[in-house]
Order: C-alpha cells, then structure tokens, then sequence
C-alpha cells in the first residue's frame, strides 16, 4: 500500500510519563501541519536547529510549551519533510497534540510506517527494511533483539566491508584487464587472489551460519510430544503451557488430534504440540489421530518422548521409541511423584543422553526439561551475539550465491585460468551481496579504478 | 541568418552534419540502406580524419570496430585497407578481454574513407558550415547553412564532433576552432539550446606531433607488431601493407620539473578551461600534478604514416605553453633535439545532454533528430562510429517507417554505450572499457558477427555474399561442435598420455572430446594435433568450440543474467507515464526520473540513486496504473 503522499504522525517516544516526550510529524505537509501547531515555519530559522515555541491547538489554546525541530527533506529519518515537537512528559499532553495535528490535516501514522517510509526513500537498506518487519512480528523478546540489530544495519555492518573488499579486489582485476598497456597498474597474483577470496569465504560462510540462528528466533521452532498412551503427555502439554490446553484423564487415547501451545523457550517462539500415543489401534478416528502424530513427530525438531517412570518400559514403549529414535529427542520420564521405577530401567536408549525426571502433575523437573529443551532448540550464544543473524531465505540465498561465486573464483585461480574468468566470479559476489543489501553497484569499479591509479593516454 | 534562404532544390531522405568517424559511418549507411543522403562536412579535406593518435580500437574498442564491421560498417575494412601495424592486445588475460588494435597511416586512412563515401550511390558529399536545424511540426526538416542555403531532409543526424564553440587553447592563448586548422561551429548549438536541449561543456586535448628526423630512436625500445596481423573486419582475408615499429621512451624528474615550472601558464590549471576533460586520458600535466609521487611515465612514439615524418608521442597530451612543451619533451630519452611540427592543444567544445535521446539515438525534444559522436559526450573514433551507425541506420529505418534497432547491454559494446549514454549522461567524455559490459564474457570479439550479423543483414547492410559467408561458418562451428560431443577418446589415446603426463586421473578412455576440452590444461589445439581428422575444421570453428566448451559454466551464467535482463527491459513504460506524479517518490529520485524518462523498469534500475525501493514503486504504479 502506498499513502505517501499523506503525513503521518505519531508519538515518538514510549508512552507514560517522562521528562520529555517527542511527537513527530513527516510527509508532503508536515511543515505546514507543524505550522499551524506551533506558529513556526521552517524560514523562521535554519534546519535542525532546536526552537522554543507554544503548541496550540485549532481553536488557538495553548496545550503546552514545546521546543520544534525542522528537518527538511531528504535530510530527515524518513527522507521527507520532518518535524519533531519535543513536549513535557505527559501522556495526556502528547494525546491532545496528536490529536490537534491530525486536525491540521496529519494521519496517525501505522505501526512502524516512519520506518517504512525510511527504507522507500533509500534512507535504509533491505536488511534493514526486513529487520524492521522482523521486529514488529517478533514474538519473543530474543527474537525482537536480533530483528533490531539488523534494522539498526547489523547486517549491513558485516556486509558492506565484505563487499567493499571485494570491489577493491575486483579493481585490482579490471585494471589489469582494461589498463593492460598502462605500466602503473600492479598485476593480480593468482596467490593474491586466493588469499584474499578464502579470507572473504570465511567471513560469508560463519555469516551463513547464523542464518539457522536467525531463523529460529523469527520462525520458532516445533516441538512434538509424543509416547505411548497415557504416560501423561497431555498433562505436560498443560504444564508447559501454564493452562488448561488439552483434556486430561485416565482414559488411554483421550488425544485423538493433536493439540498445540505457543511457547517462549530460549527465546525462540515454541510451538509444542502434543500427540495421540502412538500405538496400534483399532478405532478408526484414534488410528487418523496415530497417523497424523506420526507425520507430525517426523518434521519436528524436536521430539520430547515421555515414559511413565513409575513403571518399567512396555514393548509398547520400545516399539514407539524406534519411530523417535533417529530424529532430535529428548528422553522424559513423568510421573516421579508416583513409586520410582528403576531409571529407564531396561530401555534402550534412557542413557543416551540422559533422560529428565519430572512429574507434570507436581510441576516437579519442569525447570529441567525448559533448560533442556532450550538447549536444543536455542541457537547457541555465540552465533548470535555477534552479529544481526541472517533472518530470510532471500538473505541466505545471496550469501550463498556470493560464497558459490568465490568458491568458482578461488578455482579458477587454482586452475590457472584466464584473470577475466575470476573476475566475473568475483563481480558476481559483489553483485550478489549488493543484492543482499538491497543495492546494485555498477559504476563503482570504474571511479575505484580512475580514483586509485593514474592511467590512461 | 538574412532574408529567405536560398532553398536547395533537392530533397534528402537523410541529412548527416559532419564527416568524422561518427558521420562517415552515419552517411554510408544511410545510403546503402537506399536513403538519398547528403553529408555535409565543413572541409572535406578533413574527412574521416583521425585528430588525435594515429590509430583504431584498442581494448573494449576493438570489440565496437567488429561489431561495427558486424552491422555492415566501414571502419574495419578502412583500417585493415590503411593499417601499418597490428596487434592483439590482453591475449592472456581471457577470450573476451582480448582486443586488437592497429596504427594507422593516417592520409590514407582518411583518404580512403573520403572515397568510400565518394563511390557509394545515392551519398552527396558538400562542404558548409550548418547553422541550425530546420524544425518544422516538432520535427527535423533539414538544416540552414552559414551561406545562406537550406538543405530539405527528411531526417538529420548530427555528427560535429568538438566543432560546436570549438575554443583551442596553447598556454594562455586561445582561439576558436573545430580542431587545430578548422573553423569551428559558432551557431549550431545555438539552435540547439534554443530547441530545448541541454548544452553543456567538455574539453578533450592532444600530443605535439614531432619530426621524426630529429628523434633519436637509439635511444628508446622499440615495439613490433604481431607476426601474423589480424584484421578487423570479417571481409578481409589478410593485411598485406609493410608494418611499421613502434618505440617506447620515458618521462622521468627533469621533464616533471620542467611541466611543473608551466603550470602557471597552464589553461588547465589557471580557471581557464571550464569544460570538464576525460579522466582516463588525462594531460601529463595532469599526471605530474595528480600522482606527483610517480618517478615517470611511459610514452609511446607511433608513426603517423608511411609517406610522413610526423610522429605521435602517445602519453603527451598537453595544453601547457609552447615554449614549455618544447622544454618538456626535450627531457625524454630520444627526444633530446626533438622539433615539435604541431603543438599539442587542448579543445572546450559544446555537447547534448545524452539522456534526451532515445536508445535509437533519436532525440526526445525533436522527432527525426538524431545525435552521434562527441555532441552525445563520447570519446574516441570507435565510440563515435559505433553511434554514428547506429544513427544513421534508424534514420533510414525512420524514412522507410520501420521501427528503429536498439541494441542491448546483453546484445553488443554499442547497447553497452548507448544505454550508458541515455541512462546516465555523461559528466565527462565518456569512453568504452570492457568493464562497463556487465556480460563481457557473451561480447567478445571473435563473435561479434555471430551477434550481430543478423540486424545487419535485415537492415540491408549486409551483401548476401557477407550473409552466406556467415551463415556458413556459423554451421561450421555447430558441426564442429557436435562432433567434440560425440566423439569419445579411444584407450590408447595420445591425448590421454599427454594429459597424463600433467597428472589428471579424470581424463580417461570412453569420455568425449569435449568433456576432455573441459579439464583444465586440455586444448583445441592439443585434441588437433591428437587427431589429425578434426583438422578439416576452420580456425573460427574451432575456436568458437572450443570456447564454447570449455567455458560453458560462465558463458551459462552470464546468459541467464541476461536473460534477467530481457524481462526488465520488456516492463516498458507508456510513452506519457507521469514520473512527476508517482507518489511516495523523494524529489531527488522523481527529478532524475524526470530528467531521463527512462523506457522500461530496466533502464529505470540504471539511473544512478534511483533506489530499488523507488523502482518497486514503480513497479507497483505500472502494474495497476496512477
């Protein structure tokens, strides 16, 4: 939707009392929205300078003394036409001007619409744009952390000196190419070029890496209960969940669909689904209920396998662990309020990787089971501290492309083919980061070329 | 202008204004696409004259000379005709980098230019001064001259090279001229301005020419030409002229002295010179003052011809004062006594806003205007008679109502030149290099007639004798081709010992020639001398092949990205789409849209600082309209 012709306003700090709270206008008429408020006009004084002024409303009511400041396009956050009113701290104050504004002709603005209009604009790059939609639909605080440190250019902080190495490789290349006849232009050795392109493949591929991070903080992760009948899996669903989610009884095969949570674990945005147990029935709606857990458990990543650890492991129990036993899983044994079985007495497997005791009925081990599974399915702390991780498949498949052209370029180095044929590799991977970005960059090599070496008859 | 002009009672189909590099190419082929033609030079003793260094392509230059020579041009055939020495330039660098470049006897190449046009039917050769453009309707009707006289054309295509408010400047001194020796055109671009175009200035500037006799040669290294001379064009079949050396010398501390004691005279550095020179090609003053830490330059000594004693030292361009010039160059190895036949000089001259033509090279304000050469802020004859064609051809095409050829950035050089030129304008002379050609590796040189033969041919500049000499080697080299990918390598073969020898396992009996071609250090040349009976092929079909083969991963990618390209050029904006109007444009973006009005969504993405952002707008506008 495009309504940039409208001007928008909209508090620009958080609501509540503080010492001082901003409204900002921006569009086609904020100086003139902002004039009729403030009784300034941005000749009064020069650009982004701060000035003192009375805020009225349209029957001429003083609503408060507020300082202003003009921002003129394309000199502004948004690009356009900018006017910031900085305004004594009070939620009751900032409202009436919102309100006076929006009679003077100003819309409120959209969640996140003075960014939007940022990024159309070119006063942010693609990253950045996604970043912003990342952080508004972000749903656990871990993934608004990493969507704002790529709409404050965490990406692009990583990218854009990978990228202008590149293009100051790619300088090197061109001029050996167009300025062949030249005696000042340096040659490329194919060492040269193979050192610098492995360094630059490092630095893409650990940013690859944290693609899977990223992923995980925007589109969460599925984890799948499942075991045999009546272990309690539906209780543990409840449990995790802190409500009432499925019907719990002692009737075995109660879960006939499966049911699903969203939780925050880790940070990452948890759906935790619970199945029917998985076992072999006759009734034909609770066998549609096992074949459907079945797909489910399948595409999990991860799968929480519950026992009953009051009682020693069945064929029942066996038989299913096979079906779980070669994805992502957790090992649980429930009920430990009750008698305690051996541990995982017998089965094969419990001591892979440890099996949590815990009692979905008391709550007790719960906190275990969220540290476990936080472990499995949160990126691991380094990934993601470091830098804005890549978040989208478009992202991914830039670097990717970028990695496979330098990958090409290194060989064809290697191989001792002719300079032009890395250079394209190597054109090809700025190309594909200035994708990345959001950019194109055509004309660069040449200014890097006439700016670096004196060439030319 | 006084009174009635005299009307010439003639009516051209085509009017070209100019006989440089650009206007030849623009008249020849007007005419042999059957257009009555009028060309009209202000000397016609200066006809296709080569006014700066004695030579033609060079890299990324060559590749616009075969695809010149592709479209039935003249430039090619002229140099290889005139030629006194050739050489391939980058041959390690990459099949497509590769360029070839020649020295010209410059009488002679001028010469037979001059003759070309004289023999070809239907092409009047006049010498006048143009004044301005006849418009009439919104259109080009003809042009008036300075004596007075009207010359009625259906369509003009304007070639005047520096000659627009030519000014020369030596030292301090300054004189208008088109060029050392030439008057200049004081009023065309007058009209112009007052036709709406943008008039800006530029300058440009060549060496001393210098007397051979008192160069001592001894002193310097002198530089053959190849062995085995390639020409240009694909009509000639060998060069048979004498070659002549060439001879390399130095600037060194006591020339840079000397230029630096100048710089006070210099037009350049003085606030004198106001137009804007050509960064690749800069003065040596400019050199000395730009990269003062550089100890020196090399200069090239290239003879200006065979019956002359001039010569051209290549790396000299220069507008310091006279007496500065003399003491410069007397500092360089051999040029110790050196006498100076012509000082360098640098020239201002007006040129036209290139984003006010179409990528016909017609241009916007006025309909059956054309504009090719340095009015549109090129350098270089090549750049220029690449436009030149081009122009004159949809001239014709005009006159004949047929639509115009536009050549794309994935097509040849010249669709890389013109959607520069009508994209991004041009700040300085703008001049070709191969990396302006973002699928390089599709433009190459050996296959420019493969590219282009075909628009020649439609447009009637191709002889069929021409056409049929490519079609057959095109099949040549699909036949050759297709018996790479058939045969296998038998055991035993003496290719497999060979490449054994360079240690790769993967070459093994059973798999074809061409997955041989394909290992790195296998060649055409190695599976010919392997197989005595693939030597039936030609030299071209093997070695289009052969490259064909081996880099068919690149040569893949490049054509999917061009293909990317094709879809965009395709979203083609409404002749009136209101750029003024898109909403949700910043003013700096919608101005530069305004000042281009560009075609399609892919010329768009082209102009500098329209972000993708702004073209997703625009996307989003043309899809459902405003």
């Amino acid at each position: 939707m495009i309504r940039e012709d409208t001007t928008i306003v909209a508090p620009a700090t958080p609501g509540g009392t503080g010492a001082i709270s901003v409204v900002r206008l921006s569009g086609p008429d904020a100086f003139r929205v902002a004039g009729r408020l403030t009784g300034l006009s941005p000749s009064d004084a020069s650009p982004r300078t701060l000035r003192r002024c009375p805020v009225r409303n349209a029957s001429g009511e003083i609503l408060d003394t507020a300082l202003a400041v003009f921002f003129p396009e394309p000199h502004s956050f948004t690009g356009e036409d900018v006017v910031e009113i900085h305004l004594h701290g009070n939620p009751v104050v900032v409202e009436t001007v919102v309100r006076a504004a929006c009679a003077a002709g100003a819309v409120p603005a959209e969640p996140g619409e003075f960014s939007r209009r940022a990024f159309h604009r070119g006063k942010m790059d693609l990253t950045q744009a996604e970043g912003l939609c990342d952080l508004i639909a972000s749903r656990t605080e871990e993934a608004a952390r990493s969507a704002l440190r790529q709409m404050r250019g965490g990406i692009r902080e990583e990218v854009v000196p990978l990228r202008e190495r590149l293009l100051s490789l790619l300088t090197l290349q061109e001029a050996a190419i167009d300025f062949a006849e030249e005696d000042e232009v340096p040659a490329v050795s194919s060492l040269q070029l193979i050192e610098r392109v492995s360094e630059i493949i490092g630095r893409l591929e650990s940013l690859l890496r944290s693609y899977e991070a990223g992923r995980r903080f925007r589109d969460g992760a599925t984890v799948v209960i499942a075991g045999v009948a009546n272990v309690g899996k539906s209780r543990l669903l409840n449990r995790l969940a802190g409500e009432e989610r499925a019907i719990v009884t002692e009737t075995p095969g109660t879960t006939r669909d499966y049911l699903h949570a969203d939780v925050p674990i880790g940070g990452v945005p948890v759906t935790l689904i619970d199945t029917a147990g998985l076992r072999e029935t006759s009734d034909p709606v609770e066998r549609e209920g096992v074949r459907r857990s079945r797909e489910i458990v399948a595409s999990a990543d991860l799968v929480l396998f519950v026992l009953d650890g009051s009682r020693t492991a069945s064929t029942g129990d066996r038989s299913a662990y096979e079906e779980v036993a070669s994805l992502p899983h957790l090992l649980l044994l429930n009920k430990s309020d009750l008698a305690v079985a051996e541990e995982g007495s017998g089965f094969a497997g419990a001591g892979k990787r440890g099996a949590v005791r815990l009692s979905a009925k008391t709550g007790e081990g719960i906190g275990d089971l969220v540290a476990a599974v936080a472990r499995e399915v949160a990126p691991a702390e380094g990934a993601i501290r470091a830098q804005a991780p890549l978040t989208r498949a478009r992202q991914r498949l830039a670097v990717e492309r970028a990695l496979s052209a330098l990958s090409r370029a290194k060989a064809a180095a290697e191989e001792g083919l002719p300079l032009e044929f890395p250079a394209a590799d190597v054109r090809e991977a700025a190309g594909a980061l200035a994708e990345l970005l959001g950019e194109v960059a055509p004309e660069e090599v040449l200014d890097a070329i006439f700016d670096a070496f004196c060439v030319g008859k | 202008m006084s009174g009635s002009p005299y009307d010439y009672p003639k009516e051209y189909d085509v009017i070209v204004v100019g006989g440089g590099h650009a206007g030849c190419e623009a008249a020849l082929a007007a005419a042999r696409m059957g257009c009555s033609t009028l060309l009209l030079t202000i000397n016609a003793d200066a006809i296709g004259l080569m006014s700066c260094n004695p030579a033609i392509g060079g890299l990324a230059k060559g590749h616009l000379v075969r695809e010149i020579d592709a479209l039935g041009g003249e430039m090619g055939r002229n140099i290889d005709a005139t030629g006194i020495q050739f050489r391939q330039l980058n041959t390690s660098k990459g099949p497509a980098v590769r360029s070839s470049r020649a020295q010209a006897d410059k009488q002679l190449y001028r010469l037979r230019m001059k003759k070309a046009l004289e023999v070809t039917y239907g092409l009047d050769v006049k010498q006048a001064i143009v004044d301005a453009v006849v418009v009439d309707g919104g259109a080009a009707a003809g042009v008036d001259t300075n004596l007075d006289v009207r010359y009625r054309g259906k369509t003009v295509v304007l070639c005047p090279g520096t000659f627009m408010k030519g000014l020369v400047h030596v030292g301090l001194v300054s004189y208008p001229a088109g060029r050392a020796g030439d008057f200049p055109s004081m009023r065309l671009s007058d009209s112009l301005r007052r036709l709406g175009f943008s008039v800006g200035r530029l300058k440009t500037g060549t060496t001393p020419r210098l007397d051979a006799k008192t160069i001592d040669f001894s002193k310097t290294v002198r530089q053959e030409g190849d062995d085995r001379p390639v020409p240009f064009s694909f009509d000639t079949a060998a060069i048979r002229r004498p070659q002549l050396p060439c001879f390399m010398t130095y600037t060194n501390a006591a020339t840079h002295e000397a230029i630096r004691s100048g710089l006070s005279r210099s037009p350049l550095y003085s606030g004198i010179i106001k137009g804007i020179g050509p960064r690749y090609c800069p003065s040596i003053e400019d050199k000395v003052v730009r990269f003062s830490g550089k100890e020196r330059h090399q200069v090239f000594l290239e003879p200006e011809g065979l019956k002359t004693a001039e010569y051209y030292p290549n790396g000299v361009a220069t507008s310091l004062p006279y007496d500065i010039q003399r003491k410069m160059l007397r500092t360089i190895p051999g040029l110790e006594s050196v006498e100076i036949v012509r000082p360098g000089y640098a020239i201002e001259y007006d040129f036209v806003d290139p984003v006010q033509l179409h990528p016909s090279l017609e241009t916007k304000p006025v309909k059956n205007l054309f504009h090719a050469g340095q009015i549109n802020g090129t350098s270089g004859y090549e750049e220029a008679g690449a436009q030149g064609i081009v122009a004159g051809i949809n001239a014709a095409l005009r006159v004949k109502g047929e639509p115009p050829i536009v050549l794309s950035r994935a097509d040849a050089y010249i669709g890389v030149l013109i959607d520069d030129l009508t994209t991004k304008g041009a700040r300085e002379p703008y001049r070709m290099f191969t990396s302006r050609a973002e699928y390089r590796l599709l433009l190459r040189e050996d296959n420019a007639d493969l590219r282009l033969s075909e628009t020649g041919r439609r447009v009637g500049l191709l002889p069929e004798e021409r056409y049929h000499r490519f079609l057959a080697k095109r099949e040549g080299i699909e036949a050759f081709r297709k018996r790479l990918e058939e045969t296998r390598v038998g055991a035993g073969h003496p290719l497999c010992a060979a490449v054994e020898k360079a240690g790769d396992s993967l070459l093994r009996p059973g798999i074809t020639y061409a997955e041989a071609l394909r290992r790195p250090g296998v060649t055409g040349a190695m599976l010919l001398a392997c197989d005595p009976e693939l030597r039936a092929a030609t030299r071209e079909a093997v070695e289009q092949a052969e490259l064909s083969i081996k880099y068919e991963g690149y040569i893949r990618r490049q054509e999917e990205e061009a293909k990317k390209l094709k879809k965009y050029e395709e979203m083609r904006f409404p002749p009136a789409f209101p750029f003024e109007t898109v909403p949700g444009l910043s003013a700096e973006v919608r101005d530069k849209l305004v000042r281009v009005r560009p075609d399609s969504i892919g010329q768009a993405q082209r102009i500098p600082g329209v972000t993708p952002a702004a073209v997703a707008l625009l996307l989003v506008v043309l899809r459902r309209g405003v």
